[in-house]
């Protein structure tokens, strides 16, 4: 069991880019409880990416608070593939004017694997933006949590707060439980949520066979295009093809999804 | 085969699509993946002959194009994977005259005597772009007449009225 805590303070007008990433080189049981705690003053752009595809023999519960002061950017993208069970908790404060915040995600999983996406926008101040978009597909007996909250106080005028939440379910034994949960106390806001749970475009499936591309390689190319909404807003190329390369291995393909 | 009304895949892009497509195929027939340059040539190569915009390759397949573009397309993803038979069901619907002209064009410069094209259609007005070896009459789930091109014309002036008459006689 590890007990990881990080302290990441962003100074004004700094910017800075974190990867995080866990993996047990064993196949021993693991339990990893990390809390990170990042402080993002004046107009400091954070751009964070957890990575988390490690074997199954792995837990993860993973607590993230973010608290931004006025004109910061804070982003933080969750690329969710392997462990066994693993709880994501993002919270994000925003306590300042003309705050953005990105919340964004992939989940991907099979087996009996787990992935819970527990996130928390809490707007304070007015003219703030918040964006969610959370992708999920879940194969096998695997299944998915998404609790999506957003606060927005009296005092937080001119909110504009976004949810999406779109799953695929491949199997009959998976499932997903998504639930948005809006507190809005101003009346001056754009709030939008969505959550969707469906399976693969049968008439795509056949369009795309029809031209010789085998089920397999179909499936996988709908499938990375169902997630490619969040990988566009990743700014490390690197990461980009990282991710790529993950998701091809997952669905067992060998194609290059880029250009 | 080309659809009377090909399917919006979001997401994916037109090059992208094709090129999982050759790619495929070529394993499929155990040949290697067709390298990157020889694929982006081969691709300026047939964008041009069907007068597609380099734009149009970025975008997501058929998702919010026209009639006229999805057709295009439909005889652009042909060009590229050169099927020995192809299918074409009612690409004349939805297109405009000069959109007809550039995918029957298509289809012409696509024709060789090593591939077939069975092109359905209700009009004679495609048939006079792409001339037909062939005419066969489809009624009730059967060919019920065959002929050469003359019979497209016979076709054009009297209906079909009487071929039911024969084929019910």
């Amino acid at each position: 069991m590890l007990q990881p805590r990080n302290l990441i303070v962003v100074d004004e007008n700094s910017h800075v880019q974190i990867i995080e990433r866990h993996q047990s080189l064993t196949s021993n049981p693991v339990l990893t409880n990390s809390v990170t705690e990042i402080h993002a003053n004046k107009r400091a752009i954070v751009d964070y990416y957890k990575i988390q595809n490690d074997n199954e023999h792995a837990s993860l519960i993973d607590s993230t608070f973010i608290n931004q002061k006025r004109e910061s950017h804070a982003a933080v993208h969750t690329f969710s593939f392997g462990g066994k069970l693993t709880r994501n908790n993002l919270n994000f404060y925003q306590n300042g004017e003309r705050i953005d915040s990105t919340l964004k995600g992939v989940t991907i999983i099979g087996n009996k694997q787990h992935v819970d996406h527990n996130t928390l926008v809490h707007h304070i101040e007015p003219n703030c933006e918040s964006h969610q978009d959370y992708k999920g597909i879940f194969g096998d007996s695997s299944t998915g949590v998404f609790n999506g909250k957003v606060l927005v106080d009296k005092d937080a005028q001119k909110t504009n707060a976004f949810q999406a939440n779109n799953n695929i379910l491949v199997s009959d034994k998976a499932s997903i439980n998504t639930k948005p949960q809006l507190e809005i106390f101003a009346d001056d806001v754009k709030c939008s949520h969505g959550c969707t749970i469906g399976q693969l475009d049968e008439s795509a499936m056949f369009y795309m066979r029809s031209r010789g591309i085998p089920e397999k390689e179909a499936k996988a190319l709908l499938m990375f295009a169902f997630s490619n909404n969040v990988l566009s807003s990743v700014k490390i190329p690197e990461i980009k093809q990282r991710i790529t390369k993950i998701i091809a291995h997952k669905l067992g393909v060998n194609i290059g999804f880029d250009l | 085969m080309s659809f009377q009304y090909p399917v919006e895949i979001p997401g994916v892009s037109v090059t992208n699509f094709i090129k999982t497509a050759i790619n495929e195929t070529r394993k499929a027939k155990g040949l290697k993946d067709m390298p990157a340059n020889e694929m982006l040539k081969l691709i300026r190569e047939k964008a041009e002959m069907l007068e597609i915009d380099r734009k149009f390759l970025s975008r997501s397949l058929n998702e919010g194009f026209s009639g006229g573009e999805k057709k295009r397309n439909e005889i652009f993803q042909m060009a590229m994977l050169e099927p020995k038979l192809a299918i074409l069901d009612e690409t004349d619907s939805g297109l405009d005259i000069d959109a007809l002209r550039i995918v029957a064009n298509g289809v012409n410069k696509l024709k060789s005597k090593d591939n077939a094209v069975i092109v359905i259609t209700h009009y004679q007005r495609l048939l006079d772009y792409i001339v037909p070896d062939f005419v066969h009459v489809l009624y009730n789930g059967r060919i019920v007449k065959s002929g050469g091109k003359e019979l497209a014309h016979e076709l054009e002036e009297k209906g079909y009225d009487w071929i039911k008459e024969e084929v019910n006689a």
